[in-house]
């Protein structure tokens, strides 16, 4: 206490700041901290430090409430493979798959809903030409707007798994449509549409090529 | 990253542009005029600043003014800021009035912020105590200096490294962190005087 207190003010007042600094980092971490711990063992620091850690501890507390505990934040800077979110995106299942990649049923974490999210797969990314096709794909049907077409939400990019979410429809695959139909003329849906209109969004515009 | 980014490679330059995509939503999410936020969500405005940034990435990494999440942070609270003056015409005074500051926070969006942070508490056990603490916690914030305030904004909320807030505020890291313990002296007694009152 002695040497602590013949310190400069200045040089105190550094290690105080960086003591309060790496505490800072081990809340938002979501570290949970023994404060008597840390007093005894700092105890030139104990006075200041009694004071502010409620208001230091209270500020961690909230902010990780809004920004720390989405796992999100951890997830997207590492090169994981797809290990159930993807951005803005929790990966429920799969709800089927083709040539230009996965379709997963999905939660939309911000907005609390249900999407198709359809993805590439990964070493589809590494030429290219099927990323551009995959792009493509994703801004043609953005742009029409059309009841009997799947509605597409937004395209991203999460460690370099490329995906756009559509509107999730619930229904039949056109395959299983095609293996019910009885013989004879083609049977309506509740709209009067024929089974030609997309039942489902796997179908969704690779049935146009 | 940077460097691959700038030499051409493609999915390096997705991946920067998109590893920062929650921390920019976030940063919206803090100050979105709550007039505005059933019209527009935060994850189109960052689209739209990712999209901006895309666009000058070269210019960028051709100079690299800033570190590059605070270069992202720049425009996508710019787009922010056009977003706001775009639709409140009537207080286009108060946004430029906001605009000088550095951190670009409102008061309202700052009374607004308790309500939410009580709104994701967890259990309805800890409801009361965090709504308690959070009215308390807001109204220092309101009454703190701006540049105590701009302190505790990004190392808490926005959760901004050291390092970056360092090169926001173009002081030493060092110093940030001496302003840091500053400022939450300071909130320190103003939760303490309300306590009293």
């Amino acid at each position: 206490m002695n040497t602590s207190l013949a310190a400069p003010r200045s040089a105190l007042d550094a290690a105080f700041a960086d003591l309060v600094e790496e505490l800072t980092a081990r809340f938002h971490a979501g570290e949970v901290i023994d404060t008597d711990e840390i007093l005894r063992n700092h105890p030139e620091h104990a006075e200041r430090l009694r004071d502010l850690l409620p208001a230091l501890k209270l500020l961690a507390d909230l902010s990780t409430s809004t920004v720390g505990s989405n796992p999100i934040n951890r997830v997207t800077t590492n090169d994981e493979p797809l290990a159930g979110l993807l951005g803005d995106f929790r990966l429920i299942r799969e709800v089927g798959r083709g040539g230009m990649g996965i379709v997963y049923e999905a939660e939309q974490i911000s907005l609390n809903r249900r999407v198709a999210l359809k993805v590439l797969p990964f070493a589809a990314t590494m030429d290219p030409r099927p990323l551009q096709r995959f792009r493509n794909e994703a801004q043609a049907a953005a742009c029409l707007h059309h009841p009997n077409i799947v509605p597409v939400h937004g395209v991203g990019c999460d460690r370099g798994m490329h995906y756009y979410a559509m509107q999730l429809i619930e229904g039949q695959t056109l395959a299983e449509v095609i293996k019910n139909l009885t013989p004879g003329p083609l049977p309506e849906t509740g709209r009067g549409r024929t089974i030609f209109s997309p039942p489902h969004p796997l179908r969704g515009e690779r049935g146009w090529g | 990253m940077l460097d691959r980014a700038a030499a051409g490679d493609a999915s390096a330059r997705a991946r920067l542009l998109s590893r920062h995509r929650q921390k920019l939503r976030n940063l919206i999410a803090l100050r979105l005029d709550p007039r505005l936020a059933a019209r527009f969500d935060p994850s189109d405005v960052v689209q739209e600043s990712l999209a901006e940034a895309d666009r000058r990435l070269a210019v960028y990494l051709n100079e690299r003014p800033m570190p590059f999440y605070l270069w992202l942070r720049e425009l996508t609270l710019q787009r922010l800021i056009d977003l706001h003056r775009r639709h409140m015409r009537t207080q286009k005074r108060t946004v430029r009035r906001e605009e000088a500051r550095l951190s670009y926070l409102s008061d309202d969006s700052i009374r607004q912020l308790g309500d939410r942070l009580i709104d994701q508490a967890s259990g309805p056990s800890r409801r009361l105590e965090n709504k308690l603490a959070a009215r308390r916690l807001h109204q220092a914030l309101a009454e703190l200096s701006e540049r105590d305030r701009d302190v505790i904004v990004l190392r808490h909320l926005e959760q901004l490294s050291v390092k970056e807030i360092a090169a926001l505020l173009e002081i030493s890291p060092g110093a940030v962190k001496v302003r840091h313990v500053r400022a939450l002296e300071r909130l320190r007694r103003l939760i303490g005087e309300e306590d009293r009152s």
